[in-house]
């Protein structure tokens, strides 16, 4: 077995032990994964308390990567964020030292980053666009490997400061956090409240992979071939947003295709292929493409989502 | 087996299998379009005439067989095909990206090609033995070739007015095209004649050859352009007015009546001695000659399309005036015959009512005249008659048989020498014939009965060979007549007069308006079948109005 069939095989087994902690949500999983192996950053959309401070912390701990939430408040600073210069006393004197922020992790999860300033957001987004921090002269690289799960709340949206569109588009996946069903639900108490002996022995999450492993995959994943057909599927496909649709009022910038054919390659490494197919493309198309298609009144009007407005598309190029 | 080589072993039997595949659908599908062109095209021929619809069908529909074909052949499959065929059973776009990247050398690249070739190892043969060759779409494009070649075929019985038009429209233009063969012969004849002119006509005649072929030029076109049957209805009255017209030039440049030259009859040509007389006539003669082919074309073109054939000058055919004939005088009719008479043309004027020639028949025959001695018109009766046949003729002459000679019965004569039919009653009699001494042609039809018959004269017109040229000169008479007769205006008293080209003698008296009611009833009928030019229609009209 080579170093590639290794490789695979820990990307795999990545999934299996999420799932110890983490019940259901599968599609979130997956998306997840997928703007790990890809580098990517990851928009969570769903209500508070359906775990997924849980599932970041538990990515963390199967990546062994090092982790920060950062709760994003209306009074947080950017700051608050990156980081800033603070005067120390040294044996000689007084100096200005820089004090990094909850930023330099490898998982940053910026909760409800929807609550915060349009200033505090942008120096996340700045972060997870450059990867460095500025302040003053000197900037600042953030650690390898880094990723942004940033969640916001789809309620309580008085005084909050909902993402620009443009500053959506940093984001390679949207993922909706749905609200689990009955079993899932009933899984979920008994695994987090011990309830049960299967529970109360069962054991967390373990590291399968390390940083550096996670980077050799994500440098593999890079070099999955892609066909031609393929290609051209993807970009027809992001073409496709910006024809005359009623529905639509903006398309798809470039960056939904980039980012969908890195996802499609992470979810084919996933699925233990080396090669990037049609089924992958669907797939990925919904978490890829939602935040990126600006509805028109029409589609609003008519109660449609963007998702439904991505299954049009995807009917129409088939 | 290295991976590039399974994976090429794969797609070779894929490619192999497709092709026939596609072949056979590419050839349906050409075939079902040439036969839907067919279809439109058998369609439109049972709606507007077209006459070559099954073979235009046929060339379409195998054009495009052929093309399809051709397009087999050259069409290739390329590996990108067969790999999404294998993909179609394997699944995940494994095999087009093992292929797309045949020639790459990174390592994740050699990996994939290398989880291609395991694939294919597995599933490869389940997937080549999925391809089918003739598959559902192949019977479907097979079905709808089998449909449409049926209504070809039905529609290929379906008669409409459309396709009875076409036939009738074709019919038409191939009768054209057999008549326009007969004008060009005319119109060879009449170049050739002036080709080898060797000083036989003179410049005006020769101009007036000339004349003559650029009228049926003209004919030629007119028949070119021919497509239906009322087009060459009106295209063979036109030509039969125009061969009748032709002939009578003709006639004229035989007879050197053309303008400018002299008549030849002309009895103050006082100035010419017996030589020159005698070239002129040698040369009238050549004249006819050369001109007898023409004429006789010209006369069979103008009956083949409802006209008439007028006697003509020729040689062999005897002078219906009667003016050449030589007539009998020699007698030998060699050749005898005489010509026919029209049925008018009796020459009853008799012939030789007078007698009969001695040799010769009366061309007419009928004899009442008599019989010439030797002859008999065995047929001929004397009679007045006419022979029971007609034949005038046959009689013959001790000498001479004619053979032939005669007439028919209808005064025809369609005889060797004789005067092809007509003569008669038309009293054309001519005189093709042989008229030889014959005294044929008498009777032309012009004349009927007139006198131009000549035969009395024991003429006979025709140019015979032998002939003397003052046979008008000569009068066989039984009884002591006034020939000269008193004129009282249009009439006379004689039973005889010297008329302008000879003897004429008084046929059936007949009401004078009875005369122009019929030539008014003529003209009329001419004038509505189109036989004059239109703009003369109201003046001929106008013309027997006044008169009646």
């Amino acid at each position: 077995m080579d170093r590639i069939d290794e490789l695979k095989e820990l990307a795999l087994k990545c999934k299996g032990e999420i799932s110890k902690e983490i019940i259901g949500q599968e599609e979130v999983v997956e998306g997840v994964l997928l703007g790990m192996f890809t580098g990517g950053n990851i928009l969570l959309h769903g209500m508070p308390g359906l775990g997924k401070t849980r599932l970041v912390q538990t990515v963390s701990n199967v990546f062994d990567l090092n982790f920060k939430r950062i709760q994003f408040t209306p009074d947080l600073m950017p700051a608050d964020i990156t980081g800033t210069n603070v005067i120390e006393r040294t044996p000689n004197g007084t100096e200005l030292k820089f004090r990094k922020g909850p930023v330099f992790a490898n998982i940053v999860l910026a909760d409800e980053i929807n609550r915060a300033t349009p200033k505090t957001q942008s120096a996340l987004l700045e972060a997870m666009q450059e990867h460095t921090v500025s302040i003053g002269n000197e900037t600042y690289a953030l650690p390898k490997p880094f990723f942004v799960l940033a969640t916001e709340n789809p309620i309580d949206l008085a005084g909050t400061y909902s993402l620009p569109e443009a500053q959506m588009d940093r984001f390679m996946l949207m993922i909706d956090v749905k609200f689990p069903d009955k079993e899932q639900l009933g899984k979920i108490v008994k695994l987090t409240e011990r309830i049960g002996e299967e529970n109360v022995k069962a054991e967390g999450a373990k590291k399968v992979m390390g940083a550096d492993e996670l980077l050799e995959c994500i440098k593999a994943i890079g070099e999955i071939p892609v066909s031609k057909d393929v290609l051209d599927y993807v970009v027809s496909l992001v073409c496709k947003t910006h024809e005359k649709n009623p529905l639509i009022r903006e398309g798809a910038s470039p960056r939904a295709a980039q980012s969908l054919i890195r996802a499609g390659r992470a979810r084919a490494f996933l699925n233990g292929r080396l090669n990037v197919s049609f089924e992958d493309i669907k797939s990925i198309s919904f978490p890829v493409l939602r935040h990126r298609i600006i509805l028109s009144f029409d589609a609003i009007s008519e109660g449609k989502s963007a998702d439904d407005v991505i299954g049009e598309i995807l009917k129409l190029e088939s | 087996m290295k991976d590039e080589e399974t994976i090429f072993q794969y797609l070779k039997k894929v490619k192999r299998k497709l092709r026939i595949n596609k072949s056979i659908k590419s050839l349906l599908i050409f075939a079902s379009i040439g036969a839907v062109l067919s279809a439109l095209i058998m369609g439109y021929s049972k709606l507007f005439p077209f006459y070559y619809a099954v073979p235009a069908a046929l060339i379409a529909a195998g054009a495009l067989v052929v093309t399809g074909i051709f397009y087999v052949l050259f069409k290739k499959i390329s590996n990108k095909s067969a790999a999404k065929v294998l993909d179609a059973a394997i699944g995940n776009e494994k095999i087009s990206t093992a292929v797309e990247y045949m020639k790459s050398e990174g390592t994740i690249v050699k990996k994939q090609r290398s989880d291609a070739a395991a694939a294919l190892r597995g599933y490869g043969s389940i997937a080549v033995d999925k391809l089918k060759l003739f598959d559902k779409k192949t019977a479907i494009l097979s079905l709808i070739l089998l449909v449409l070649i049926a209504g070809n075929v039905a529609l290929t019985f379906v008669k409409t007015a459309a396709v009875k038009t076409a036939e009738e429209n074709h019919d038409s233009k191939v009768q054209a095209k057999v008549i326009k063969e007969e004008v060009k012969a005319t119109i060879e004849k009449l170049a050739d004649i002036q080709k080898n002119n060797d000083n036989t006509f003179n410049e005006q005649e020769l101009a007036a050859l000339s004349e003559l072929q650029k009228s049926l030029e003209m004919t030629q076109k007119e028949l070119s352009k021919v497509k239906n049957s009322k087009m060459l209805a009106d295209a063979r009255n036109h030509t039969a007015m125009k061969a009748e017209e032709l002939q009578k030039m003709l006639n004229d440049i035989a007879n050197g009546k053309m303008e400018g030259s002299k008549d030849p009859d002309d009895e103050n040509n006082e100035s010419e001695d017996e030589e020159d007389k005698e070239n002129k006539e040698e040369k009238q003669q050549e004249k006819q000659k050369k001109l007898a082919d023409a004429q006789n074309q010209l006369g069979n073109l103008a009956v083949n399309n409802g006209g008439k054939k007028l006697a003509s000058a020729n040689p062999n055919a005897g002078d219906p005036s009667g003016k050449n004939g030589n007539s009998g005088k020699n007698g030998n009719n060699e050749n005898g015959e005489d010509g026919k008479n029209g049925e008018n043309g009796n020459s009853g004027n008799g012939n030789s009512g007078n007698g009969n020639s001695e040799n010769g028949n009366s061309g007419n025959g009928n004899s009442g005249n008599g019989n010439s001695e030797n002859g008999n018109s065995e047929n001929g009766n004397s009679g007045n008659g006419n022979s029971e046949n007609g034949n005038s003729g046959n009689g013959n002459s001790e000498n001479g048989n004619s053979e032939n000679g005669n007439g028919n019965g209808d005064g025809n004569g369609d005889g060797d020498g004789n005067g092809d039919g007509d003569g008669n009653g038309d009293g054309n009699g001519n005189g093709d014939g042989n008229g030889n001494g014959d005294g044929n042609g008498n009777g032309n039809g012009d004349g009927n009965g007139n006198g131009n018959g000549n035969s009395g004269s024991g003429k006979g017109n025709g140019t015979g060979v032998y002939g003397e040229d003052d046979a008008t000169d000569f009068v066989a008479v039984t009884e002591d007549m006034d020939i000269a007769g008193k004129s009282n205006g249009n009439t006379y008293d004689s039973d005889y007069y010297k008329g302008q080209n000879g003897l004429v003698f008084n046929g059936e008296k007949v009401p004078a308006n009875q005369v122009i009611e019929e030539y008014a009833d003529k003209a009329i009928s001419g004038v509505e079948s189109g036989k004059y030019p239109a703009e003369k229609a109201d003046v001929i009209k106008k013309y027997f109005e006044d008169m009646q």
